[in-house]
């Protein structure tokens, strides 16, 4: 009799795996929202967090950077674990849209919003911008003896050889940005050879998109190139931080949103995707500080942050780059990873 | 041949009176292949594959790929292993020596120091460099003054992975260490000869199958590595494991990804091989019924101390190292104002709190799971003859060659309709954590 329970309960414990199909969950009208978040974690709180103050609606989220969530809303492919896509660089939005994964919903906001900032058949909204910016560690600066950098070709001065952190394009979003721009600020063959010549000034091209950022708020580098909401955001905590923008120009990301295809909450993703590009949701961005920039023009802005029709931002043919992307990073690679230091 | 299918056959005749245990045999079996064996065979299929049919383009594709970047990066990867490998073993070599022959104070202690990294997290020994040795890091800048201290590339990356494997090498030299017998250095100095002769002469050359078996294990583990290479090793200094993951998560192209990892694999599993079926069956071992104790002392105690200095040496480094941690946990923000806060985990707790469950789930969960199912293949491969018995033990004990395969098998889990939900991350983890056991 013992060794049978034994034996029932080893066996139990092997079929335990089993129990990884997951539960089908009937889609209760919306009382609840799953998100598969490439905002920052901590921006996503804020977001999430508000919006369910305002709707009552509970959301849980995964935080996944925009290759990895793109890969696994591909493997899920029709039958999604999350309803809506929340951040990652509209061209990612785009992918999805081409391969089936979204599907278009308008509602009242949209209406509202620029054409520049949606996708004209709903499939995706942006719904926050962030520019390219220096973020300077004034007291690292300081410590070795460089002057304040103003333009991208201030950078290749010398006098800030092993400062800089940049991240690669290989891994980040914000670092292709960051070479498309430059392609359109000087030429294509212009740009590798101006970063083939900041490659000396380079400490290290983090793997993380957000690395850059890190590095400065501990002094480790004097200066990130990154996008400013986390710089904005560590100068507000007291670190001694400047933001600047280069005076040739630079680019900028803006983030979209989407309804997977298969969501489970369906109901919940059009409420979420209304609030979202609504004043009461651009609001939020201010209101629990994330420094970015909305996409409406009447949301407010935190007074820290310059109005954004005063940045110079350089636009982006996003359908255009992402095509060649592949072959834009195997160049960076070839010619600006191993430039002579 | 004849033989060995007849005995086979025998096996299963005398395995089938006993349905319980047939039972479980099978669902093992069917775990093992299910969870371990097919996902990798879709990893290693899908490196082979170019829009669904057979193709090397991938690996050709990855050879000549920017100047040969990924040849820069094998071989940075297979070089840093060496390194670590070498540099590893004779770090825990010092401390297995000076722990077992030569009965330095504080023994307790420094065992403690050299088995804790094993515990702490993949980034931690990544992160601790960069705030010791970076560019304003506590060490470099504060207090050696230093300018343009730069850990970023091979000499940051070779300080954080001999901190994190060595107690592995450490964990095997001190059992072979412990395993020489005493009498035989005695018998040594009996027939005249001085300290160091014996050390070269008999110890040294006792121990060689388990420094071979370290380096070999070190080795593998180095490959496989990838959270700290993630953090220190840049774009400039290419490493396998993390260029396979860019691959993936960053350009999206699963099959080169999966390319990559499979290049990984041939000198780890090569590694693998050579240690558990050369290496390892050349043990030296005493045999005997009589007590070993020995009652000389084979190191002098000029030796003693020098060896007691090098280990403070070495554990004031991991002190150092976690002390770091530490601090910079409380500290207000490092680099800047060092003044002592909790602000840091508050943080944590409202934004990451859920992480911190799920972690705790997760582990709580999968570990008397893998423990019982480690125990019973354990059980079933000493004490039960059956078919491919031993070859069981091999594939999920040989984790360290297969963790990369395993990361990106990870993603080819879900492409094969499996949802992720907890708990199949719980068995996942299970799985992983029983080769360990296992092992």
């Amino acid at each position: 009799m013992k060794q049978f329970l034994v034996g029932a309960l080893l066996i139990l414990c092997l079929l335990s795996p089993l129990a990884a199909q997951g539960s089908k969950e009937d889609g209760q009208a919306a009382k609840e929202l799953v998100v598969y978040a490439s905002v920052d974690e901590a921006n996503a709180v804020k977001i999430l967090d508000a919006f369910t103050k305002d709707s009552g609606i509970k959301t849980s989220f995964v935080q996944l950077s925009s290759g990895p969530a793109l890969t696994r809303i591909q493997a899920e492919s029709g039958r999604p674990q999350a309803d809506v896509w929340l951040g990652a660089p509209s061209d990612n939005h785009v992918i999805a849209k081409t391969q089936g994964l979204t599907i278009p919903y308008k509602g009242a906001a949209f209406e509202a919003l620029g054409a520049e900032f949606k996708d004209a058949e709903g499939y995706w909204r942006g719904f926050y911008m962030n520019p390219l910016c220096f973020g300077v560690n004034t007291v690292a600066l300081a410590k070795a003896g460089a002057t304040m950098p103003t333009s991208w070709a201030d950078l290749l001065k010398p006098e800030y050889k092993n400062l800089i952190q940049v991240p690669t394009p290989q891994a980040s979003g914000t670092a292709t940005t960051m070479v498309y721009s430059l392609i359109e600020i000087m030429g294509e063959n212009e740009a590798f050879a101006y970063m083939a010549k900041l490659n000396a000034n380079i400490q290290t091209y983090t793997s993380s998109g957000t690395g850059p950022s890190k590095g400065v708020n501990v002094g480790d580098a004097a200066i990130g190139i990154q996008f400013s909401p986390a710089f904005f955001q560590m100068k507000a905590n007291g670190q001694p931080i400047e933001i600047v923008f280069p005076k040739e120009g630079f680019g900028f990301e803006f983030p979209a949103a989407s309804i997977l295809k298969g969501a489970k909450n369906y109901e919940a993703a059009k409420i979420f995707m209304d609030w979202l590009v609504s004043k009461k949701g651009q609001d939020v961005l201010k209101s629990t500080g994330t420094y970015f920039y909305p996409v409406i023009d009447d949301a407010e802005i935190d007074p820290v942050m310059p109005a954004f029709s005063t940045l110079n931002v350089v636009g982006v043919d996003l359908a255009y780059y992402s095509s060649r992307k592949a072959e834009l990073v195997e160049r960076w690679v070839g010619e600006v990873l191993s430039a002579k230091k | 041949m004849k033989q060995r299918l007849i005995s086979s056959w025998h096996d299963f005749i005398r395995l089938s009176k006993d349905p319980l245990l047939l039972g479980v045999i099978l669902l093992l079996l069917i775990s093992l292949v299910l969870f371990i064996i097919y996902p990798l065979y879709k990893v290693v299929v899908v490196s082979f594959q170019v829009d669904g049919s057979f193709s090397f383009k991938n690996f050709t594709d990855v050879m000549t790929y920017s100047n040969g970047y990924y040849l820069k990066a094998l071989f940075n990867s297979l070089w840093m292993g060496v390194a670590t490998a070498i540099l590893g073993t004779f770090i825990a070599y010092i401390f297995a020596y000076s722990l077992t022959r030569a009965n330095i104070r504080g023994r307790k202690f420094f065992n403690l120091i050299a088995t804790i990294p094993i515990i702490s997290p993949p980034f931690i020994g990544a992160l601790a460099v960069i705030m010791l040795f970076g560019r304003n890091g506590f060490v470099s800048s504060t207090l050696l003054g230093m300018q343009d201290a730069n850990v970023y590339g091979p000499k940051g990356l070779l300080f954080a992975q001999v901190l994190t494997f060595f107690p592995v090498a450490y964990i095997t030299l001190r059992g072979v260490l412990e395993s020489i017998s005493p009498t035989l250095e005695d018998a040594a100095m009996d027939l005249g000869g001085n300290r160091f002769t014996i050390f070269r002469k008999v110890t040294l050359p006792l121990s060689i199958p388990g420094i071979a078996s370290s380096m070999l294990v070190l080795f593998v583990e180095s490959l496989a590595d990838f959270g700290n290479p993630l953090v220190l090793a840049g774009a400039q200094f290419p490493i396998l494991s993390v260029q396979a993951y860019l691959e993936i998560t960053g350009m999206g192209n699963f099959a080169k990804g999966a390319a990559l990892a499979f290049i990984l694999l041939v000198p780890s599993v090569s590694a693998y091989l050579l240690q558990k079926y050369w290496v390892s069956k050349k043990q030296y071992v005493t045999v005997t019924g009589k007590p070993t104790q020995s009652s000389n002392d084979v190191v002098s105690p000029r030796a003693r101390w020098m060896l007691f200095a090098v280990c403070c040496l070495i554990a004031a480094f991991i002190i150092l190292v976690y002390a770091s941690i530490i601090w910079g946990a409380f500290a207000e923000s490092w680099g800047n104002s060092n003044k002592l806060t909790l602000q840091n985990f508050i943080y944590v707790w409202r934004v990451g709190f859920e992480s911190v469950l799920d972690t705790l789930a997760i582990a709580g969960l999968s570990t008397p799971l893998a423990g019982t199912v480690g125990m019973v293949i354990a059980f079933l491969v000493v004490r039960k003859r059956f078919w491919a018995a031993s070859s069981w033990s091999s594939p999920p004990c040989s984790a360290s060659p297969f963790q990369v395969l395993w990361w990106v098998s990870g993603t080819s889990w879900r492409s094969t309709s499996i949802h992720s939900t907890l708990p199949a991350r719980c068995s996942f983890f299970c799985l992983t954590s029983f080769s360990g056991i296992c092992r």
